[in-house]
């Protein structure tokens, strides 16, 4: 943990990412919010708003991406696959980081694009968007070391990899659009993405939705994070045995 | 001539490392993606005539990203790798040079017209025309020409700075909003409006969506001039910056120890 939060002080101390980290979240988010003006939607406002908002936690939590892969560059990668403990458990510590940033970030966004862009929570809303963050982010954090522990192999598709699933999580996860605009195939797909059910809970419950459909949503967004974290697990300890079988474990 | 054959020399370099090096081409790839958001958004609000938006802003972006942020790290990559100082060393003029560089990054930027129109044609089957070519091509270009101006300022203040890399984060969304890259600043509030005309991205997105429109467009040479002046002015005072800041590397010796 403390190497992630080396990582983590190198980008951000608590000054920048108070300003400029916020700033640039915050701008990103208010351009989209900005499309409900030009649609003169206010329903699609409270849209786009609460989407927004938990996709930029997601979106930061995905830098665990490109994280998964700095102990290749660092060197310290062959050393971490010959220790006698399992690669998950450090790969884990370094990139646990991500995750708490995003859950923080998307609770900033809401909060400022309230202030910028007219109020939609309610103070009771609130332990729920933080409940609904807190799944995403961790489904997220999951899924983000899967495709980490796999892009691991070609470190220089990092950043690639990181921006097309969080704009593919964006586009197809339920964030300005309802998952069910896309056609049925990629509707039913979208419900692994990692942001998907717990959006739709939180949507559920903001518009007084039953008890029974708001859990059920929850819960299926507990499942899918447990289902990207088994990936996790099998690909980040794959990928250090077949290193070691191919020699593919090199300082990069 | 020998100013000609220097800029030839860095256009041929820069189009040399984009084959060699395509991972450079990365925002033409990912960005284009962002409209498929907002292509949906518009297309499920009613409003498919507002796809041309999604694909201004995909222009406007991908040429920034490549202009601000790939050729931004040029002089940051040549100092890390130590090929500065040979470069400053020669007997050409280096901030032309820069600038003809980051043009070739940004002209390959202007890939991410052709992603987004082909991905409203694939996905979502709206066929964007364009009823002004000439004056849409003049005004990526003019764009293209004023990022590459534009992008020693950031050049300077990424290779120096220690905290580039937050800068490089915190700068690109407020940009693309004040530039009404996606939004037009016609949408955003008074104050917004007037922060985002000093900001030449706002001319060129406003000039290319008129461009879409099939009635006349109006101050097309005023409105290029604008977007060039703009443009300029920036890279004027990137050129000063870089320059104080190379010298002080001279003076310093430490201009290779990036």
């Amino acid at each position: 943990m403390r190497v992630g939060w080396s990582d983590f002080s190198l980008f951000w101390n608590k000054y920048t990412w108070l300003s400029a980290w916020l700033v640039g979240v915050t701008g990103n988010a208010v351009t989209w919010v900005f499309l409900s003006a030009v649609l003169q939607s206010d329903t699609m406002r409270v849209q786009l708003l609460i989407g927004v908002s938990v996709w930029t936690g997601i979106n930061a939590t995905g830098w665990t991406i490109p994280a998964s892969t700095w102990d290749r560059q660092d060197g310290t990668y062959p050393l971490l696959v010959v220790a006698p403990g399992r690669l998950i458990w450090p790969v884990l510590g370094r990139t646990i980081v991500w995750p708490m940033n995003g859950v923080a970030t998307a609770m900033a966004t809401a909060a400022i694009l309230s202030v910028l862009m007219g109020p939609v929570l309610l103070a009771w809303h609130w332990p729920l968007f933080l409940l609904t963050s807190i799944l995403c982010c961790a489904a997220m954090y999951g899924a983000s070391l899967a495709l980490g522990g796999f892009i691991n192999r070609w470190p220089q598709l990092r950043n690639v990899a990181f921006a097309l699933f969080s704009t593919s999580i964006m586009a197809f996860g339920g964030v300005g659009v309802p998952v069910d605009f896309w056609n049925p195939v990629v509707s039913s797909l979208a419900h692994l993405l990692p942001l998907t059910n717990g959006l739709m809970g939180l949507r559920l419950s903001l518009t007084g939705g039953s008890g029974h459909d708001v859990v059920l949503r929850f819960v299926a967004e507990i499942a899918v994070a447990c289902f990207w974290f088994g990936i996790a697990f099998l690909v980040v300890e794959r990928a250090a045995s077949r290193g070691r079988m191919d020699g593919s474990i090199e300082w990069q | 001539m020998k100013f000609l054959n220097a800029i030839r020399g860095a256009v041929l370099l820069q189009a040399r490392l984009i084959l060699s090096t395509p991972e450079t081409l990365f925002p033409v790839l990912t960005v284009p993606l962002l409209s498929i958001v907002s292509m949906a958004i518009f297309i499920h609000g009613g409003r498919p005539d507002l796809v041309g938006f999604s694909i201004i802003a995909s222009v406007v972006m991908t040429v920034g990203q490549m202009g601000f942020f790939v050729g931004s790290e040029i002089v940051a990559a040549e100092r890390r790798n130590g090929i500065l100082e040979v470069a400053l060393g020669t007997p050409a003029n280096y901030t032309p040079q820069l600038v003809a560089r980051v043009f070739v990054l940004s002209l390959a930027g202007c890939t991410g017209f052709l992603a987004s129109w082909t991905i409203a044609w694939l996905i979502f089957h709206v066929a964007v025309p364009i009823a002004h070519p000439a004056v849409f091509v003049a005004a990526m270009l003019a764009t293209c020409l004023s990022t590459a101006f534009a992008s020693l300022l950031t050049g300077a203040v990424f290779c120096f700075g220690r905290t580039a890399r937050t800068l490089q984060n915190a700068i690109a969304a407020p940009l693309y909003l004040f530039g009404g890259a996606l939004v037009p600043l016609a949408y955003l509030p008074p104050w917004m409006q007037d922060a985002g005309r000093a900001i030449y991205l706002s001319w060129a997105a406003d000039l290319m969506r008129d461009a879409m429109q099939s009635g006349p467009v109006e101050s097309v040479s005023y409105r290029l001039t604008l977007v060039l002046f703009l443009g300029g002015a920036l890279g004027t005072f990137g050129c000063v910056l870089l320059g104080v800041m190379l010298r002080n590397l001279r003076a310093k010796g430490s201009l290779g120890l990036g």
